[in-house]
């Protein structure tokens, strides 16, 4: 390494966009006197919030040599509430859901090593903050391993943001152009409690121009920083915020965060069985068809209670937090086609997903100390009635599509039904849920983009 | 939202169509060229008003800004502006009167005395340009994009996209006579003299946000001679959430129709802005001329009207459900006169000693409170003003003067009393009517600033 001779290089990064959007139908839910310990109340969101955010990223990419470079990149996004303020009152005033919020973070930000030949044998060690997105294919729903949780089963969306953005080390081996392996020791920075370490792994093989398979473990949430408070949180308040049971031996436990998960991919372009001649009609994206299932954590687990309470009787099952019993229902698939559109467009897809979890598509339930809980809350109607088990969730559907003119400019569409959530300034009046819950809920969101 | 959808639909179509045209032009080497800013802005409110009293001291101005950017051309047709601004400020309200009858001072806990942080986007664009200003140039924009359709205003004027109508407020800044807009922006340029410009925008600044404006403007040039041009907008257009636009608050904001309906104000309506600028060096020997500064003797003017729909608010008199009466207290945008800005300014020949000195003075006959403080449950202002303002003087100044040496430092003054308005922290501190209402009201400001 003493004797390369490469020149250092900067090379600009940049992009701005402007998205707007709609939920033309969705919840909305809220707690309902904005105390930890009352009850959730869900109810359709009586107008369609309008979606407006910019971005702006300017950062650099220095090549210090053939074998180190570095990535800065911040990004400024400026954004609005879209939250429900008529179901809050006067209580929701001092925190402007109607002002403009500008929130300022990393789009990307590490030190890459890299290695070797990708036509032979490549490692490339990254380390910092950087976007990684393994499925290639997948335009919103999919990207499961990195966008998920396990207790509760939880997926996120957002729109033209299908990777994650990670902290921390990453390991990449590329051979023979063919075959990649990954290995990612990361840091949680999103969802609470958040600094756990997790270990994942990954591997993925294709065929050029015809075949793309891949799957991957993630030991989420290994390390845990704070075991006793965050990990195994105790609430002793109403039953609706329990996350004690007993286990079948009679022994008493706390649900806690974290699990593994494992995620399989696959992808299969037909039109790698035509002739050039043939094949060339038709954009690079066109015709594909993909996959992509995971299970969002491999452990089931039955959750007791006493027949009677306080009386050393029998253990009968709970089914009131019985949440994790089942491995079918943390199982998420997702198949997606990309409509020929003969370069007309980069891509136009179709995404349709099955989630058979059939309770809160929650986030977070708070603790009595504002601590967060691993288990779904229980929402109930504005007229008290409890929404244990949440029908009508477990279809997901997403129609994307993007123009590229020039090399820069991008024009991208989405219309969808996912697993976006409201974006909220002020934390106590954060939707815990989805927004789009039922069947008939949908939005669309546009973006004009311009990338160096 | 059938006309949000047309709208977005026929500009994304033009896009599309321009992109199948020139897809495949690329003749110019992408060009990346750095742009930068930073001031320091020191200045003092001498007199001024606080919650419709005079304040007990002066209030000190303190700002620093800092921006850091890029343009980058990708070819013949497409640019990228990526401008992120940081800027440092105090409050500047009165917190000596939020005093408890004990002595203490309320609400030090919203630090009025410590120095905030914001950051926003100066500007945030791509630029599709097609053609050659010397005949016939297009330019699309869309983004974050800062527009000055008059390049005489120093301080007053640049109506159109500063005002409001319901009510009828004017916005003032030191050193921002111009507006910065998000949406789209399509620009015709003919022969070097005649500019047409067409803006598709979305509310981000002022309740309610995110509707949708609609604005034409056309200005014509004798270079060196005379700058003439008018505009027209259709103040939200279309509304993001109608619920909010017209929001129903008791007897605030409802009026009786001369038909005896009853209705409510809303936001938005129609502005027209026309404006002049002459410069009579034009008609001098070019020797003679020579020894003026190019904006030396120049002469310039504009007026606007804020609302061209006059509305006459009746009510029933007390006991009878029948006839109607003018209801004197709510009648607040019946008379068109009070709701016409008129603005002239006068450079002062300094021979090129200064880069201009001007003085601008402004008559605007609008009797009531400039104040956006009507506030309705949700701590957003109503679309009616909140009574007279007997004290409020009809006029308004501003003296105004630059010197730029060496081409990147620039000294920039002001003396006025104008359209300011309190900086505000937190929102229940916040003056939400203008600081200098009385003839004897005034501040002044300085600016040091750097920029490449």
């Amino acid at each position: 390494m003493a004797q390369d001779t490469v020149a250092p290089k900067i090379e600009v990064l940049g992009k701005a966009a402007m998205v707007e959007g709609q939920f033309v139908k969705g919840n909305y839910t809220y707690e309902s006197n904005g105390t930890p310990s009352t009850p959730y109340i869900r109810e359709a969101l009586p107008y369609r919030p309008w979606i407006n955010n910019e971005y702006a990223q300017l950062g650099i990419k220095a090549t210090i040599n053939s074998y180190f470079s570095i990535i800065a990149e911040p990004q400024v996004r400026l954004w609005n509430d879209t939250w429900d303020w008529t179901s809050l009152g006067q209580d929701a005033a001092p925190n402007n859901p109607f002002t403009q919020h500008m929130t300022i973070s990393l789009a990307d930000a590490e030190g890459v090593f890299t290695f070797g030949n990708k036509d032979a044998l490549a490692f490339t060690l990254e380390a910092g903050v950087f976007p990684f997105k393994y499925n290639q294919d997948v335009k919103n729903l999919g990207e499961y391993l990195f966008r998920t949780g396990e207790t509760p089963a939880f997926i996120q969306s957002s729109f033209d943001y299908a990777y994650a953005t990670m902290t921390g080390i990453r390991l990449n081996t590329e051979i023979l152009n063919s075959l990649s392996l990954d290995l990612l020791l990361t840091q949680e920075e999103q969802i609470l409690p958040i600094n756990d370490w997790s270990i994942s792994v990954l591997a993925a093989y294709k065929v050029p121009k015809l075949l793309d398979i891949g799957a991957g473990i993630m030991f989420d949430r290994l390390i845990a920083v704070d075991p006793v408070n965050a990990e195994k949180p105790v609430s002793t308040l109403s039953s609706s915020l329990q996350n004690t049971y007993y286990t079948s031996s009679g022994a008493l436990d706390t649900l806690s965060w974290g699990g593994t998960k494992f995620m399989a991919h696959a992808s299969f372009d037909p039109k790698g069985l035509l002739s050039d001649d043939f094949s060339k009609i038709f954009g690079k994206e066109d015709g594909k068809i993909y996959t992509e299932v995971a299970i969002l954590g491999l452990k089931s687990f039955t959750t007791y209670k006493k027949a009677i309470v306080d009386v050393d009787t029998s253990l009968v099952v709970d089914s009131s937090m019985n949440f994790f019993s089942d491995i079918s229902q943390r199982i998420p698939i997702m198949i997606g086609f990309n409509i020929p559109t003969f370069k007309a467009l980069d891509y136009l897809s179709v995404e349709v997903e099955y989630f058979g979890w059939p309770y809160s598509p929650s986030l977070y339930n708070y603790a009595n100390q504002l601590v967060t809980l691993p288990r779904p809350i229980i929402p109930t109607t504005p007229d008290n009635q409890n929404i244990l088990y949440t029908k009508g969730n477990n279809l997901k559907w997403s129609i994307n599509a993007r123009k590229t003119l020039w090399g820069g400019f991008s024009i991208v569409g989405q219309i969808a039904n996912d697993h976006t959530r409201h974006d909220t300034y002020y934390g106590p009046y954060a939707d815990p849920e989805e927004v789009f819950i039922d069947h008939g809920s949908w939005g669309w969101w546009l973006k004009l983009q311009y990338c160096l | 939202m059938k006309s949000r959808f047309l709208v977005v639909m026929i500009i994304i179509g033009c896009l599309l169509t321009r992109g199948a045209l020139f897809a495949q032009d690329s003749a110019v080497t992408p060009k990346i060229e750095w742009t930068g800013m930073a001031a320091l802005e020191e200045g003092q409110f001498v007199k001024c008003d606080y919650v419709n009293g005079p304040m007990g001291f002066r209030p000190w101005l303190t700002r620093e800004y800092a921006r850091l950017g890029i343009n980058a051309t990708f070819n013949r047709h497409l640019r990228l502006a990526i401008i992120p601004q940081l800027k440092f400020w105090n409050d500047t309200w009165d917190w000596t009167i939020l005093q408890d009858n004990q002595g203490y001072y309320k609400n030090v806990q919203l630090n009025p005395l410590t120095q905030h942080a914001s950051v926003s986007l100066a500007d945030a664009e791509g630029i599709i340009s097609f053609g050659s200003s010397d005949a016939i140039g297009l330019n699309i924009a869309a983004g974050v994009i800062p527009f000055k359709y008059d390049e005489e205003a120093r301080n007053l004027g640049e109506y159109l996209f500063r005002t409001g109508e319901h009510p009828a407020y004017v916005f003032n800044e030191f050193d921002e006579a111009y507006a910065t807009l998000t949406g789209l922006r399509v620009n015709a340029e003919l022969f070097q003299n005649l500019s047409l410009d067409l803006f598709l925008t979305t509310e981000t600044q002022v309740q309610p946000m995110n509707d949708w404006s609609l604005s034409f403007l056309a200005g014509y040039k004798i270079p060196g001679y005379l700058d003439v041009g008018a505009g027209i907008m259709f103040d939200r257009l279309f509304f993001a959430v109608p619920l909010l636009d017209k929001p129903v608050s008791g007897k605030l904001n409802t009026y009786h129709t001369s038909s005896g309906e009853l209705d409510t104000f809303s936001y938005g309506g129609t502005k027209v802005m026309a404006r002049l600028a002459f410069d009579p060096k034009g008609f001098l020997p070019s020797a003679i001329a020579g020894i003026f500064g190019k904006e030396d003797g120049k002469i310039f003017g504009e007026v606007a009207i804020l609302g061209l729909t006059n509305i006459t608010a009746y009510k029933h008199p007390q006991g009878d459900t029948i006839s109607l009466v003018i209801d004197t207290a709510h009648n607040y945008y019946s008379d068109i006169s009070q709701r016409i800005p008129v603005m002239f300014g006068f450079n002062i020949p300094t021979f090129k000693i200064l880069d201009y000195l001007s003085i601008e003075l402004e008559w605007y006959g609008d009797p009531y409170a400039a104040d956006l403080s009507t506030l309705e449950s949700f701590q957003w202002y109503l679309p009616v003003p909140n009574g007279l303002d007997p004290a409020k003087s009809f006029w308004k100044y501003s003296f105004n003067l630059r010197k730029t040496l060496w081409d990147h430092f620039s000294i920039i003054g002001q003396i006025a009393r104008d359209h300011t308005r309190h900086d505000a922290f937190n929102v229940y501190n916040s003056d939400e009517d203008e600081i200098f209402k009385t003839q004897d009201e005034w501040g002044w400001w300085l600016k040091l600033q750097y920029n490449f």
